[in-house]
């Protein structure tokens, strides 16, 4: 059923990355680009971007699909998406699951969804139609989220289940996006993952979040935090050895950082598959969670 | 409208106008109650816009400083929306509201230094062209060449500006010492362009200013050569014709004749 089955680790190409990796050729299996930054006529974006295809397998990754919004889709954006993945043969094509925008604007911002059986069909159906343009499967990322809709009847999880199976999609797991989630809306990550079909899962996102006490943000500016560790062995433990990447967009480290965390998140899976020494206890208590 | 219209109606109004119907739609926890839950969303989405107009205008932002700068974002973000699916265009209008908005009208460098910050960076993502070479020129025969018309390349842009806003960039962008800003007597014209991943800018002469602007509306060059021999005299304006054309081929500018 997956298109890409076990890839290895990879990163996202960041710009301040750039030089050193086109001179250091690090030993990274493959990397995830941000598709709207090369939908752009032409220049170095387009030439970087190039280069590193020539030296590595690129993921496309989005972030203005709109997937879950009630405007119409964005048909030139679709159509330009498809234009730069006929250029560089991405592994794959990903977006959020979530809105960015209606009424011919855009927040820049990926906003959470309600769960309802109304917004399901409504993404459903936009999925297989963006799937049909692109000709292609896509992957649904799950969003972190700081508010839960008065109208929503399902869970998160059963919500982006049922998207990948009566779409036929795929889904980028971030393991991030759940923790925090987790701890937002007092849910347990354990079981949001125990909830997600198996062979939908082709991608798995790391990232750091910033805690401010009463809840936690987002932010992909510090390293991947221990309980996001143990939330990615979990996963490893039920998904196998999905592709999994580092995501880090601001306070952006030196790239040798970076690919010493991904070294640690390759042994960790490595250890896990192997049944050694990880962790196996519950990830989130209520206490816990309480305590933030 | 269906439920769902509604829901992301209330929501993207709140975060674009700061309006409250959106506040019945979410249930918060003892914890965290909406107003938190839902400021996270405000605050990020202004904040990402203002990142945005710094990215896209580094030396604007250099040159007022920090707190100016916010302010100004700020005001900006309030009365324009993003239309666009990539934030690397949002900002377009920055010029435009530094030249009428009456707290920018008193410095005018800073409209003209937004103009050329969106212009620069217009160049450097512009599409690609190969450009013309002097030996694919050549085999236009002589007979052919009063009526040749000259395409350009994407990038190739010109401005008129009054202030030193060239040089002020410059300075900013390299983090030298910053002249004072200044006024030239006439606008002084600039073109600004992109030979192979170089994004370049340099002063035009009047003259050349002129005999540019009509090559790029079309102009065969039988008729820029009527125009410089209007302007320099029948001596003159064969020598300056095949001159400005040697320079505009040297620079990757002209990218196919017919």
């Amino acid at each position: 059923m997956l298109t890409h089955p076990a890839l290895g680790f990879g990163l996202g190409l960041r710009v301040d990355h750039y030089d050193a990796i086109l001179a250091e050729r690090p030993a990274i299996d493959w990397f995830e680009v941000l598709t709207e930054n090369y939908l752009v006529p032409g220049g170095k974006p387009l030439d970087y971007l190039t280069r590193f295809r020539e030296r590595y397998p690129l993921a496309m990754h989005g972030v203005s699909m709109s997937i879950g919004s009630s405007a119409p889709l964005d048909r030139d954006y679709l159509r330009q998406v498809k234009a730069l993945a006929a250029r560089i043969e991405p592994l794959w094509i990903s977006d959020h699951l979530c809105w960015t925008g209606i009424a011919g604007r855009n927040t820049h911002d990926l906003l959470p969804l309600p769960y309802t059986e109304e917004a399901l069909a409504h993404v459903v159906e936009r999925v297989r139609t963006v799937q049909d343009i692109l000709g292609r499967r896509i992957l649904l990322e799950n969003v972190s989220s700081y508010v839960a809709f008065r109208d929503s009847r399902l869970s998160e999880w059963e919500f982006l289940s049922e998207i990948a199976v009566r779409a036929d999609c795929l889904i980028l797991l971030d393991v991030n996006n759940i923790y925090v989630s987790a701890v937002n809306h007092e849910f347990q990550p354990l079981e949001y993952l125990h909830a997600i079909p198996v062979d939908r899962v082709q991608q798995i996102h790391l990232a750091g979040h910033e805690n401010r006490g009463d809840y936690l943000i987002d932010t992909h500016d510090h390293p991947v935090p221990d309980p996001v560790w143990e939330l990615y062995a979990a996963a490893v433990r039920r998904f196998g050895a999905v592709p999994t990447m580092i995501e880090r967009d601001d306070h952006i480290p030196p790239l040798a950082e970076l690919c010493a965390e991904l070294t640690h998140a390759r042994a960790l899976c490595a250890r896990t598959l192997a049944g050694e020494g990880v962790p196996r206890v519950p990830l989130l208590q209520p206490a816990a969670a309480e305590a933030l | 409208m269906t439920r769902l219209a509604g829901v992301q109606g209330d929501f993207q109004d709140y975060l674009l106008r700061g309006t409250a119907a959106v506040e019945a739609h979410v249930v918060g926890t003892a914890r965290v109650p909406v107003a938190t839950r839902l400021g996270v969303y405000g605050g990020a989405y202004r904040a990402r816009l203002a990142e945005a107009l710094q990215a896209n205008f580094p030396a604007l932002a250099k040159l007022l400083d920090s707190a100016d700068f916010g302010t100004l974002a700020s005001r900006y973000v309030n009365m324009h929306d993003s239309s666009f699916f990539s934030i690397r265009y949002y900002g377009h209008e920055l010029p435009q509201f530094l030249s009428h908005d009456p707290d920018y009208t008193d410095a005018p460098v800073l409209a003209e230094l937004a103009r050329w910050e969106w212009t620069m960076t217009g160049a450097f993502d512009a599409a690609d062209a190969t450009p013309l070479t002097h030996a694919a020129l050549a085999r236009f025969s002589p007979r052919e060449w009063a009526q040749l018309r000259f395409s350009w390349h994407p990038s190739a842009a010109r401005l008129g500006l009054v202030w030193n806003v060239p040089q002020l960039w410059q300075a900013l962008t390299d983090e030298t010492e910053r002249p004072a800003a200044t006024v030239n007597r006439e606008p002084l014209q600039w073109l600004l362009w992109r030979q192979g991943l170089t994004t370049y800018f340099r002063s035009l002469p009047a003259t050349e200013a002129r005999a540019l602007d009509a090559a790029r509306d079309g102009w065969p060059f039988g008729e820029l050569c009527a125009l410089l021999c209007d302007e320099l005299g029948e001596t003159q304006a064969p020598i300056q014709a095949a001159l400005l054309l040697r320079g505009w081929i040297d620079a990757g500018l002209i990218v196919g004749a017919a």
